[in-house]
């Protein structure tokens, strides 16, 4: 990222460099003002990291770079589509996650840790995926004034998957959709799984309701834990597939939190939270205090 | 310990029997006395009222009412030998060692006396055919919520099926809900289970454990410091969990309520160093409630979903005991 989204443009076209078929893309500039306008016409808008709404708590992303993928970096850019500011909607936000094949045990849990967390004027913050997803965003979206943000694995108008768009479109009147890949763009499963880490950037903390024993939405957890953000799951009957993974999580790891209601959630993120800006608080005073 | 001439031994033994009748087990002041002086020369004082602590010795003259303590034992003995049951104590080759733990964990709590008198038992009357102390060798409390769901019921027997079924004594306190669970899966696996009871061995409570209380006997153990007829006033279920905790291994919760004595069991098994294993359930279950609450508020805490998992945490613990001799464990 070193000189600046332009230089690093010019850099990217000049050749030497190029990872991609430069050619192949076209002139680039018009390829980015014909982006820009089908934003502007499915009602979205692209944010950028020198925009006031940008999430400052992306910037975590930047230390996690050794993973697996390697592409544990922070977005150059993001689009989103609806209503507030980005910013805002996450400075008080917990991201509820977990399996797609969710029991009702699963969705009902999730519904109520989205109300629970929505009413006090926390954002729930997930991936507009089925199952515990959707239950996450339907009980923020039923608590009075309940905000939400979907953080998608497609472009900001594709409803994927498409029985959800209605969802999409109630999110949109009371939260914001977010993706970090232009409109149009089809929703792949690669792009799901990247989408998740993004979840657990932006969010505070994160809640895993269900999960199976060998799931990749564990990994979600993980990743939380690597950004030192708050790791919370669920846990259910013993006997069920899908508290498996929920249980695997709490006896491997120590630093995850055993959560029952949104209090317990709120009262393990409130403490990261005051954790986290004591130090910032501090040197304002200091600052002040110097002549 | 097993030093003690056979006369001497009768003689401690109609003692401590003595002194069982005559205060509730765990007291402080009279385990200092017993250590210090021997059963014998303990109870003779008690008596006599020769003692600096006339709390203890008022409570008893009560009790004895000038009787002849002497008789109480012999008649208690009586009782127990017709009953087909005995009386266990410290000098016996049986008694189970690792009950010296509990001296480790008594604590001065002027709130709460059943804190405080944590101390071991000074004998304990036993019906089934097991040595204590081989039948606790490899033990494992299964404990939970006598109002226990068909979810802790169900969890609760498969837990004892599968660890009886790999050679392991299931050891609980008799009651409804997941104790007796826990207690049939042991059963119905062919291993030993015990129940550690609240009154004596001769008074099934709750009555309809009648039935699965004669089947313990028979191939397992039931276990009490009262003697024969002892009613099972509700202080002395608080005063028995401490037992339960003590004998075995490690302790797993299956299911308990927020204000569930279950916790209490589990509470002691960490303070005994024991592995303190909590099985959870659907957050939506107040039976699940207490579970959850003591997995959230002591991190040395075990969540476990099996029986292997608990296999892991008390074969892991029974191996230090032996090697590193913690605690009573020989």
């Amino acid at each position: 990222m070193t000189g600046g989204a332009e230089k690093t443009l010019e850099r990217l076209l000049d050749g030497d460099e190029a990872p991609y078929d430069v050619e192949a893309y076209g002139d680039l500039r018009e390829r980015a003002e014909r982006t820009l306008l089908h934003t502007e016409r499915v009602g979205a808008r692209v944010i950028i990291p020198e925009d006031d709404e940008w999430p400052t708590r992306l910037d975590d992303l930047a230390d996690t770079g050794n993973g697996e993928s390697g592409q544990h970096v922070p977005p150059l850019c993001l689009w989103v589509c609806g209503v507030g500011s980005l910013a805002e909607l996450l400075d008080r936000s917990v991201a509820v996650v977990g399996a797609r094949e969710a029991s009702t045990y699963g969705t009902h849990v999730a519904a109520e840790l989205g109300d629970g967390l929505a009413r006090p004027g926390w954002t729930v913050v997930s991936g507009g995926a089925y199952g515990i997803d959707a239950a996450a965003h339907r009980g923020a979206l039923g608590a009075e004034g309940g905000a939400t943000v979907a953080v998608l694995g497609s472009g900001i108008d594709q409803a994927c998957p498409s029985s959800h768009a209605n969802l999409f479109a109630r999110i949109q009147e009371r939260g914001l959709l977010v993706s970090e890949w232009p409109p149009a763009a089809k929703g792949m499963s690669f792009r799901f799984a990247h989408s998740r880490r993004l979840i657990t950037a932006i969010a505070c903390g994160t809640v895993m309701v269900e999960a199976a024993a060998d799931s990749t939405g564990l990994r979600t957890l993980d990743h939380a834990l690597r950004l030192g953000r708050p790791a919370m799951a669920v846990p259910g009957q013993v006997i069920s597939p899908l508290s498996a993974g929920c249980h695997a999580v709490l006896r491997e790891h120590t630093a995850v939190r055993l959560v029952t209601d949104a209090a317990d959630v709120v009262s393990e993120v409130e403490r990261w939270r005051s954790a986290t800006r004591q130090p910032e608080r501090a040197k304002m005073s200091a600052s002040v205090v110097l002549p | 310990m097993s030093a003690h001439d056979p006369a001497d031994v009768d003689e401690i033994r109609l003692a401590r029997a003595a002194l069982g009748c005559l205060v509730e087990p765990g007291n402080r002041e009279l385990y200092e006395l017993v250590g210090e002086q021997g059963p014998v020369l303990a109870l003779r004082r008690l008596v006599t009222g020769d003692l600096p602590a006339g709390s203890l010795c008022s409570a008893v003259e009560a009790l004895l009412r000038g009787g002849d303590p002497r008789q109480l034992a012999t008649d208690a003995l009586i009782r127990t030998q017709r009953l087909g049951a005995r009386i266990v104590i410290p000098e016996d080759e049986e008694w189970p060692a690792q009950l010296h733990d509990l001296q480790r964990i008594t604590c001065s709590d002027p709130e709460r006396r059943v804190n405080r008198d944590t101390l071991p038992p000074l004998c304990l009357w036993v019906r089934g055919q097991w040595p204590l102390a081989e039948a606790f060798d490899r033990s494992v409390a299964v404990v939970g919520a006598r109002a226990a769901t068909s979810y802790g019921t169900h969890v609760a027997t498969e837990l004892a099926y599968a660890l009886g079924n790999c050679g392991w004594t299931i050891t609980s306190g008799g009651g409804y809900g997941v104790d007796a669970a826990a207690h049939r899966g042991a059963l119905t696996s062919g291993g030993i289970t015990v129940a550690v009871l609240a009154c004596g061995v001769d008074r099934p409570y709750p009555v309809s454990h009648t039935n699965l209380f004669e089947r313990i006997a028979e191939h397992g153990l039931l276990v009490s410091e009262w003697p024969p007829g002892a009613a099972p006033f509700r202080h002395r279920f608080q005063i028995r969990n401490r037992v339960i905790a003590a004998v075995t291994r490690g302790t797993v919760m299956v299911e308990a309520s927020a204000r569930s004595s279950a916790k209490q069991i589990l509470g002691r098994a960490l303070l005994l160093d024991r592995p303190a294993m909590v099985m959870p359930g659907p957050v939506t279950s107040a039976m699940s409630g207490g579970c959850h609450e003591f997995l959230r508020e002591h991190q040395q805490s075990r969540l476990v979903t099996g029986a292997a998992q608990v296999l892991d945490e008390v074969e892991e613990a029974r191996g230090r005991a032996h090697h590193g001799g913690a605690g009573g464990w020989e």
